[in-house]
């Protein structure tokens, strides 16, 4: 115990396995925000095309989405990754990034269908009546009316949802894609010391993390008045 | 103006509507009286197609409604305004935008254009200076109002009201029946669904009296109050009145 204590706050250590890596862990942390950002992008798209399928009347429409939703969210993000890694890497030459942000993507976009799908229910029934008797067809009902204020609803569950894509594509680092927890296994492995890279980038997520939750609290608060971010 | 041939409507196996013959013609106000669960906001929300029905056929203005396909409807309710007892004003619309949205997106209506149309109305409606503000930040009374100018941003050529003033407050009820009044004697065409025996008396051309999901009694303002015929309508009343 004592032993760990001194390692985590020696100054020495520190210099050795941050600051004489610093190009690395920053690298690193530019990969990890273009990997989350990309995938994020993807997640967005497919959460709302989705959740707006779960809330059809098509039984087609609505079933397939159902069943993407409960095959994405009862299976493993490492095994899915795998499988686009691995088994669907080669449709993809030999790029790593595309099937690395498509797994993830594709993982994050279920949860956030879910989500789309509440927020639009949560918008009253009434909203949508009063929108269809203006004489809005359902597409401009939805995209004018519901949806702007669904994803105002949604936006703290849906920043939650982002903040867990950061956190989960330091998975990604088991492809030997240089995000920032490749980062650290790299300064782990050249200083036979673990402790602290890793601590360190248990900070770095940290930090960014809280204040992206921070950021949408900001927006919640001024978004207040119209309901619609 | 409206026409509904024997019309029934039911939500699974509850009939809710049962061979409704009803005629509205161009210019007459028509109130629809009954007790709560009778078939009066599904009817009126049937000749909006906002619900689909199983038997008859409903007209709106020369239009057979139920048989225009599902993608063409929002062309035949461009000519229909409808009011609804909780408001429904778009929460995250200003009163001016809730107005506007629907000429800019659905006529086509240049913004500037649409949003003078929109102030008239809100001025029509006696709030000019609630242009800018969001619907919570307004009371039932006010926000009813803007959902009356909404309603007529279209130019419909029919209203529908149901219930306008249920939800509101006793003390906010008479600056929206007079709006409604103004705009009865404007010449348009109105079906409102009311408790307000009042405003019936006063403003309707016709009254009908709805139990069931049937019309049980068709007459004018003065011979349903004072002489109603059927047994229903008189124990309705005498329980209202
Ligand atoms: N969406 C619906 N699904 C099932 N039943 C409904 C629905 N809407 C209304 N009903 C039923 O239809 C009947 C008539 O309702 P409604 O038209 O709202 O009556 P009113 O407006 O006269 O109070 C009621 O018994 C109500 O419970
Ligand atoms: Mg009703």
């Amino acid at each position: 115990m004592e032993f760990i204590l001194r390692e985590l706050f020696d100054p020495l250590v520190w210099q050795n396995s941050i600051i004489g890596y610093l190009r690395v862990f920053e690298t690193g942390l530019l990969n990890t925000l273009t990997i989350s950002a990309q995938s994020l992008v993807l997640a967005f798209v497919i959460g709302i095309l989705v959740g707006v399928m779960r809330v059809s009347k098509g039984c087609l429409v609505n079933g397939i989405a159902r069943a993407y939703v409960e095959a994405i969210r009862n299976t493993p993000l490492l095994v899915q990754l795998i499988i686009f890694y691995f088994g669907l890497g080669p449709l993809f030459g030999n790029n790593q990034t595309i099937p690395l942000v498509l797994g993830l993507g594709l993982f994050t976009g279920a949860y956030v269908a879910e989500i789309v799908r509440a927020g639009i229910q949560s918008v009253a029934r009434g909203q949508m009546e009063a929108a269809l008797s203006v004489g809005m067809t359902n597409t401009q009902a939805m995209s004018l009316i519901i949806l702007p204020q669904a994803v105002r609803r949604i936006l703290p569950a849906l920043a939650g949802q982002f903040i867990s894509l950061i956190k989960d594509s330091s998975l990604v680092s088991v492809f030997g894609f240089a995000e920032l927890t490749h980062a650290a296994s790299r300064v782990t492995a050249a200083t036979f010391r673990a402790l602290v890279p890793n601590v360190f980038v248990a900070i770095v997520y940290f930090v960014i993390a809280y204040t992206l939750s921070q950021g949408v609290s900001m927006i919640e608060r001024r978004t207040a008045r119209s309901g619609q971010v | 103006m409206v026409k509904c041939e024997a019309v029934s409507k039911w939500f699974g196996r509850l009939q809710v509507l049962q061979d409704i013959n009803l005629e509205v013609v161009a210019g007459e106000v028509l109130v629809i009286i009954g007790p709560s669960g009778s078939g009066k906001s599904t009817l009126l929300r049937c000749i909006n197609a906002l619900e689909p029905i199983q038997k008859g056929k409903i007209w709106v203005d020369g239009e057979s409604i139920h048989d225009t396909p599902p993608n063409k409807r929002h062309l035949v309710r461009r000519k229909v305004g409808m009011v609804f007892q909780q408001f429904n004003l778009f929460q995250n619309k200003t009163a001016l935008q809730n107005i506007t949205i629907s000429p800019i997106h659905v006529l086509h209506l240049n913004r500037l254009d649409a949003e003078e149309k929109g102030r008239k109305l809100l001025e029509k409606v006696g709030l000019p200076e609630k242009a800018d503000a969001y619907p919570a930040e307004l009371s039932g009374g006010q926000q009813q109002r803007v959902a009356i100018a909404r309603a007529l941003a279209l130019d419909p050529k029919l209203m529908l009201f149901d219930e306008p003033t249920s939800a509101l407050d006793p003390e906010m009820i008479k600056e929206v029946l007079d709006v409604m009044k103004d705009l009865a004697t404007t010449g348009m065409t109105m079906i409102v669904v009311t408790h307000e025996m009042g405003f019936a008396r006063e403003v309707a051309d016709r009254i009908i009296f709805i139990d069931g999901g049937m019309v049980i009694e068709e007459s004018v303002p003065e011979s349903f109050f004072t002489a109603p015929q059927q047994e229903r309508t008189k124990t309705f009343l005498s329980k209202i009145l």
